[in-house]
């Protein structure tokens, strides 16, 4: 059953969204957005700390246990999440699972400690790939803006060796742009390790999904532009996966 | 409203299970890390993530498992949530075989015991349909008709799990839920008397997780 999980990008107190890392847009308190997504049937949550600067990271936290008290399924945090202390903040303040990249490039052992210490299903492996060539990616940190000379394939199968127990991977390239997924990448890296993948970047429209969940049957996917700009709602994109055959959970939330 | 003990033998986070069980209107509930004040309950939540080994060392260290036996002989409400309910059995094969709390007859196995297809994804994380068994229900996919724990909520519903391991199999005898784990299946939910257990995460399984959680606390 394929999760459909909304990919909300914050910095400081508002959910904004760039076209591949770059510029950026305001669309509105991301506590409103989340609630609404809840509420219309998303499987999952993600929040990523775009800025992950440590003056502002109190905002971020707060905003993870504001919209935790009210949403009953699983929330992804991103970004920023350089220690055990850490993760531990955000498990105590709402989190479920914790997504880790640039910490996990610099102090690959962190992803081990996480997973001894809060278990593999709470360790997601963060990936931000750019394509450098065919059928090749570099892994970047920093928000897109580092490179760091792992190849995305390879790191990925090294990060399910430390004990991630799901990789998320993100096209820089495709992300906001609305051109599709990056397929080959998501394929490249779901046929590479048996952990569950969550694939992220570049949907523009449901027919995206499809054609993403045809070619390369990641476990989830991420959904950002799409939504938050009204192209499609939960209910209308899972409709049009339905009705492709797709599986997707099909129900009415917040009716409690 | 009867108090509500939840068992904390320091594996996992419980943040997300209190929240949920205060929203459904479980007020007075309280995290217990002390044995000795198990007796004050009436009802117990054992939670847990993680490894059983590890989840089973800190419980008999702190002296949770006489507790426990204690409290379920009482008669009292026990339920078990995710490693908590693979604590339950009698055993484990996580790192080696562990012995569990002996509270239900079965063992714990491996994912890739129940299905070793190259293409399994082990954790099994994700959705899936709460199923209650055949045998169970005469009509196939219909939730028991006397269940406490699962009143109200549709047959084959979708829970939210998150695990690498699970219950394979119980007794025919013990009213039970299975979800299918690619060409297997596991125990997701078992109900006995006053012990109940589910492999899910009802806490971030949405409107269904709730209502389980609501259906335990009004028992």
């Amino acid at each position: 059953m394929l999760r459909i999980i909304p990919r909300l990008d914050i910095k400081g107190p508002n959910l904004i969204k760039s076209i591949s890392f770059e510029g950026l847009r305001v669309l509105g308190d991301p506590a409103e957005f989340a609630h609404e997504y809840y509420a219309s049937g998303a499987d999952e949550l993600l929040f990523m700390d775009t800025v992950a600067s440590l003056y502002q990271r109190q905002q971020f936290i707060d905003l993870i246990n504001r919209v935790a008290a009210d949403v009953f399924i699983p929330i992804i945090v991103c970004g920023g999440v350089r220690s055990l202390e850490d993760m531990e903040t955000m498990l105590r303040n709402g989190a479920d699972k914790i997504g880790i990249n640039t910490a996990a490039v610099a102090t690959p052992e962190l992803v081990t400690q996480g997973a001894e210490v809060f278990g593999k299903q709470c360790m997601v492996l963060s990936i931000e790939a750019k394509k450098v060539g065919p059928g090749k990616w570099e892994c970047y940190t920093d928000n897109g803006r580092e490179k760091s000379g792992l190849d995305a394939v390879h790191w990925a199968r090294q990060g399910e060796e430390l004990g991630a127990g799901e990789i998320l991977v993100t096209s820089v390239d495709n992300d906001g742009t609305r051109a599709g997924f990056d397929e080959d990448l998501v394929l490249s890296i779901r046929k590479s390790v048996s952990v569950p993948v969550i694939a992220s970047g570049g949907a523009g429209k449901p027919a995206d999904v499809v054609r993403l969940y045809r070619r390369a049957t990641p476990s989830g996917v991420c959904v950002g532009t799409m939504l938050h700009y009204g192209v499609a709602d939960i209910a209308a994109l899972k409709n049009a996966l339905a009705a492709e055959g797709i599986r997707v959970r099909q129900t009415l939330e917040g009716m409690s | 409203m009867t108090a509500l003990g939840i068992i904390d033998y320091r594996c996992g986070n419980l943040f997300n299970l209190i929240k949920a069980l205060k929203y459904v209107g479980a007020q007075e509930c309280e995290i217990v890390t002390d044995a000795n004040a198990i007796g004050r309950f009436d009802k117990l939540v054992l939670p847990g993530v993680g490894s059983f080994r590890k989840g089973m060392q800190n419980i008999v260290q702190a002296g949770f498992d006489d507790a426990m036996h204690r409290h379920v002989r009482e008669g009292k409400p026990l339920l078990g949530i995710c490693a908590g309910l693979q604590l339950l059995t009698q055993s484990s094969e996580e790192f080696g075989k562990t012995a569990g709390l002996g509270l239900i007859d079965g063992e714990v196995v491996s994912l890739r015991k129940i299905d070793n297809a190259p293409d399994v994804l082990v954790p099994n994380i994700g959705w899936h349909e709460v199923v209650a068994r055949a045998s169970d229900s005469g009509s196939g996919g219909k939730a028991r008709p006397s269940s406490r724990l699962f009143e109200g909520v549709e047959p084959r519903a979708l829970c939210y799990f998150s695990h690498s391991y699970a219950l394979a199999s119980i007794s025919e005898d013990i009213p039970c839920w299975t979800t299918r784990f690619n060409q297997g299946e596991f125990v997701s939910a078992f109900e006995k008397d006053n012990l109940f257990a589910v492999q899910f995460h009802p806490e971030l399984s949405g409107h269904t997780g709730l209502t389980i959680l609501r259906n335990y606390i009004s028992i």
